[in-house]
């Protein structure tokens, strides 16, 4: 009963968390704090998930599964972010505007190196990003 | 064995969390936003998983989950080097 | 505390530290979203990597990228620097490069028999 109850709570907390982060994929400005949004789902969200499945459906098995898959998760959502943000900046994701300071972009500047699209201070909002701007790079891909 | 209202308050979430991770693919604008959102909507996924398994007492839902994570973790190297083309 | 023998309570002491890094920066991301009308500060701060081997520099880029709020975008290792992006770096570079350098120090506290001091850190 009382293993329900946490259980249930744990379940709901960990929804809740997926929810609040997919509240942040459309609110959040730009490619990198949306993968930071993702970050607390992948951390919490599905952890919590699991341990309230584990919870309610408590062996030694499962609690040993449990905390594999929650170790999985992590280091699936940390290449994961890493890959994608990388790939990201890569394929021209300009962070937005309010990104200060923005060290790599200045690096580049100061490099020289002209491989990323940079000293483009174009904010990704939807709109300015759809008309030009760095994302045409993709059509390349 | 949970609660049927536990599975529903934790579904409505989960697919509103789906719905709304739709609408940022929708959106876009660069390839990064849509493979992110994807990622969202495969933590829902594994969620919804979770809690269908415990409601329907279906004693492989840790098994599933543990694949899922796993294959999942494939899936986004995949997509990552899909949207650089292929490039390192 | 820091004798090689220690190591398997060091390496406990810092999973429990970061299992615990992990829950509050997700309830500040969490909280940030979830504020109306809020808006990140984020930044993208260059940070030093010190004399790390494979796997160490592998796990740092892995455990910073797992605490929500930071995400590692770039890595140089001839240069010697990589790129972080974090969402509360507030206008302030510094403050987030010693953050950083603070949890590579603790991670070697966990994982290294003789981890360095915190003197020769801080150089």
């Amino acid at each position: 009963m009382i293993a329900t109850i946490i259980g249930s709570a744990l379940l709901i907390l960990g929804a809740f968390n997926i929810f609040s982060a997919a509240v942040g994929l459309l609110r959040l400005p730009d490619l990198y704090t949306r993968t930071s949004a993702i970050g607390t789902a992948a951390g919490l969200g599905v952890a919590f998930m699991i341990l309230g499945v584990v919870v309610v459906d408590f062996t030694w098995l499962n609690l040993l599964k449990g905390v594999l898959a929650i170790v999985a998760q992590l280091v699936t959502s940390a290449v994961g972010s890493f890959a994608l943000a990388r790939s990201g900046y890569l394929t021209g994701s300009s962070p937005a505007a309010i990104t200060v300071p923005d060290e790599l972009a200045d690096d580049a500047v100061a490099l020289g190196g002209a491989s990323v699209p940079l000293g483009d201070t174009v904010p990704t909002e939807d709109t300015a990003a759809l008309d030009a701007g760095p994302t045409d790079n993709r059509a390349n891909a | 064995m949970i609660p049927v209202s536990v599975a529903i308050i934790v579904g409505v979430l989960l697919v509103a969390a789906v719905a709304l991770a739709v609408v940022r693919i929708v959106r876009g604008p660069t390839p990064g936003d849509t493979a992110v959102a994807g990622d969202l909507i495969f933590f829902a996924f594994v969620g919804l998983v979770a809690v269908l398994a415990l409601l329907f007492g279906i004693v492989a839902a840790l098994d599933i989950i543990l694949i899922a994570t796993v294959l999942g973790f494939l899936s986004v190297l995949s997509l990552a080097r899909l949207l650089q083309g292929g490039r390192r | 505390m820091t004798r090689p023998w220690s190591l398997p309570l060091r390496a406990v002491i810092f999973a429990l530290w970061f299992s615990w890094q992990v829950v509050v920066t997700s309830l500040r991301v969490s909280a940030l979203i979830l504020t109306p009308g809020r808006q990140p500060r984020p930044g993208i701060v260059r940070v030093p990597i010190r004399d790390l081997s494979d796997g160490e520099l592998t796990l740092l880029v892995a455990l910073v990228t797992i605490t929500p709020d930071t995400l590692v975008i770039a890595i140089d290792r001839d240069a010697g620097i990589m790129h972080v992006h974090g969402m509360f770096v507030d206008g302030d570079p510094e403050a987030f490069r010693a953050a950083v350098r603070g949890m590579e120090w603790r991670m070697l506290r966990g994982i290294r028999r003789r981890p360095p001091s915190v003197e020769e850190v801080a150089s």
